[in-house]
């Protein structure tokens, strides 16, 4: 016998695998990460999503009408999308929407600027807004966007009364999915000329932006500072306030009560365009848990209806919108999914992602500022490949096919109005989306965590 | 016209064609709009019993008319400013002038925090003192204090210029990026990439320019240049001790 056959078949290169059995708790990627971190001497930073998977909307089905109620002709009856946001302070302008889907806040800086206007030109053409994130309002954004949220966050970038007055809405960010509890990072690839400029920032350093706002603190101080932009802005815009989902409950009720006209929450599936990695996945609630709570919290203050609820972070097609209205939203906001649709990851200039060491479908290096398709950039040779016409048109279709999408699971459902949706149109396929979203679980009435009849 | 008395006997001679106006039984949207418009045509206009109410002076545009606020004000006070002259009898709250870009407010008390909070423009003159993160966040204009700032004065400045002629609390000037700190008096610590630098003749010149202009005497103690090293500017894994411990 030799010595390869009295040793154990487990310890065998080569024999049956077992040379090449990977540890489930140092698997190659823990691997290299850590030798990764021993050569930068820093956490990892990041662009794109998280890296795990979680509870998500993809794990609730609808249940479409058949004996107890009737659905509509799907591709005959219509079904209405406009969505009002912002009524409750009275508003001049609310924000008036033909669809329950809107771009969310990314920056001038993170993108291109081709990028913000190709999403401001696709938004306007579908009767939507886009927002300007934290870099400031950019010229060829306000140009493109019919209605444009004015993000002010806590470095105030270019925040000023004649900017204030441009926006169709103001929305005050309290953080992001991404990386809850921390502020925006922009890499010194990215802080080039024009973009130094907006943010008043020495050129190509990396950028950390502030977490706390400058000039108010708790749920009281925010009270005044909303009446504030109110007065700046003589009441014309609703205000919004962006928090990523942590303590939904309570932090739902304290916007409220400090009277923010609209809600933003963004799970944690929410993407950045650079983050410390670990935040990505390791820091927020998902999107999905986030609804119902927030819902939950209007409900319990008498206000579900009159604040208004929008949810973003990881919302990819017309599914994830419709369940995202029916737990409780009244419109989500895309970011990553749109980017995609301009060209994120298409399989487009391979050898820019062979450079970056990554390929398309997997490029998650936002932060590099190497984009090989033009968007998360600002190289000027890669900006140009985004060609502006041709990316609007092609989120224009995207959006399209969302809001159809949504239509006809709703018309599926027997509702002539998708905000019709309701979480009893709704069962999750595993426990721990039941017991998140606060819908029964497929073939039950179980909602895990909640006492029966009650 | 009901008086705060307390603030009355302060007041400089305001001229005889000024405008009056009662804050009290006005709530804040009215009072502002009703100073928007008068300031558009008014050289002065005059604002009685504030009380320290929040939000007066909330983005006016003027800059040929000078609002006198009779009595200490609340929260964001003369915020968004885009050109307005204002003078504020008395103390002032949170947020004094944030987001200002142009314009100019005069303090006739002390301020609470953030006084200046990422404002781009225009000037704060602060005669008592300055709260903590007095300039926090500026990106430019300036703001001169004839007293102490609090601590974290001049926090995340990225343009901009910071006057403190009575010292300064802990961890002033920390993590700027080009804000300039100008502090004579105490200081009772620098805060992180926080970098004293010698004056050069250009800041002599600047700062005896803005005394003369402000009429404020040179101060007895010396004045300490602050400025950012800019070591917290980029990531470097030679840095790892510094990005530990902040």
């Amino acid at each position: 016998m030799s010595g390869a056959e009295r040793a154990g078949s487990g310890d065998l290169p080569g024999r049956n695998g077992g040379g090449m059995r990977e540890s489930p708790i140092w698997d190659r990627y823990v691997i290299e990460e850590i030798q990764a971190k021993a050569d930068l001497g820093r956490y990892r930073i990041s662009g794109f999503s998280l890296h795990r998977q979680l509870p998500r909307l993809d794990d609730l089905v609808f249940l479409p009408a058949a004996m107890t109620r009737m659905p509509l002709e799907g591709y005959r009856e219509n079904c209405e999308t406009r969505t009002v946001l912002g009524r409750r302070h009275g508003c001049v302008r609310p924000l008036d929407l033909s669809i329950p889907v809107y771009i969310t806040s990314m920056s001038f800086g993170a993108l291109s600027w081709n990028a913000k206007a190709a999403l401001g030109r696709a938004a306007s053409s579908v009767g939507t807004c886009t927002c300007t994130g934290e870099g400031g309002m950019l010229t060829e954004e306000r140009e493109e966007s019919t209605l444009l949220v004015y993000q002010m966050t806590p470095s105030r970038y270019l925040l000023d009364l004649e900017h204030l007055r441009q926006a169709d809405a103001i929305e005050v960010a309290m953080g992001q999915g991404a990386k809850p509890g921390t502020g925006g990072l922009l890499p010194g690839a990215k802080v080039a000329d024009r973009v130094a400029d907006m943010r008043t920032l020495p050129k190509g350093i990396d950028q950390r932006s502030a977490v706390r706002h400058p000039d108010f603190l708790g749920a009281d101080d925010m009270e005044v500072k909303l009446e504030e932009l109110r007065i700046a802005t003589d009441n014309q815009v609703p205000i919004f306030v962006k928090m990523p989902a942590c303590r939904v409950r309570e932090d739902v009720m304290i916007a409220a009560k400090a009277g923010a006209d609209v809600i933003v929450i963004d799970g944690m599936e929410g993407a950045t365009g650079a983050s410390p990695e670990l935040l990505l996945d390791h820091t927020g609630i998902p999107t999905i848990a986030a609804v119902s709570q927030a819902r939950q919290a209007l409900e319990d203050m008498g206000l579900y209806g009159v604040v208004n609820l929008v949810v973003s972070g990881g919302i990819k097609n017309g599914a994830d919108a419709a369940k995202a209205l029916a737990l409780g939203a009244d419109a989500v906001a895309i970011g990553t999914a749109a980017l995609i649709a301009l060209n994120c990851n298409a399989p487009i200039y391979l050898e820019d992602y062979d450079r970056l060491g990554t390929a398309p479908g997997f490029c998650h290096h936002c932060h590099t500022g190497m984009c090989p398709v033009g968007i998360t950039t600002q190289e000027p040779e890669l900006v140009e490949r985004l060609e502006v016409e041709a990316a609007a048109e092609r989120v224009e279709n995207f959006l399209n096919a969302m809001v159809m999408e949504m239509t006809l699971l709703a018309k599926a459902c027997g509702k002539s109005n998708v905000h019709n949706l309701e979480s009893e149109d709704l069962r999750a396929l595993t426990i721990e989306a039941a017991a998140m979203a606060g819908v029964p679980l497929a073939g039950t009435d179980w909602i895990p965590g909640r006492v029966r009849g009650i | 016209m009901p008086n705060d008395t307390s603030t009355e006997t302060q007041l400089p001679e305001i001229m005889p064609d000024a405008v009056h106006i009662d804050a009290e039984g006005l709530d804040a949207q009215e009072l502002n709009r009703q100073l928007r418009n008068l300031s558009q045509f008014h050289s002065y206009v005059v604002v009685h019993n504030p009380r320290a109410r929040h939000n007066l002076g909330i983005g006016l545009e003027s800059s040929s008319c000078e609002i006198h606020f009779l009595g200490s004000v609340g929260y964001y006070c003369g915020g968004f400013n885009a050109g307005a002259n204002i003078v504020v009898h008395g103390n002032a709250g949170w947020g004094l002038g944030e987001a200002m870009a142009s314009g100019r407010i005069v303090v006739k008390g002390s301020t609470a925090w953030a006084a200046g909070a990422g404002m781009r423009g225009g000037t704060i003159i602060i005669e008592g003192d300055g709260g903590p993160r007095t300039g926090i966040a500026m990106k430019g204009g300036d703001i001169f204090v004839i007293g102490s700032v609090g601590f974290m004065s001049g926090f995340m400045a990225h343009r901009g210029k910071l006057v403190a002629l009575g010292g300064a609390g802990d961890a002033l000037g920390a993590s700027m990026y080009e804000g300039r700190i100008f502090v004579a008096g105490p200081v009772a610590s620098l805060g992180a990439d926080a970098l004293e630098r010698e004056l050069d003749e250009a800041d002599l010149r600047e700062l005896s320019k803005d005394f003369e202009q402000l009429g404020l005497p040179w101060p007895q103690e010396p004045i300490r240049k602050i400025e950012a090293e800019g070591r917290l500017w980029y990531f470097d894994k030679h840095e790892g001790r510094i990005w530990r411990s902040i």
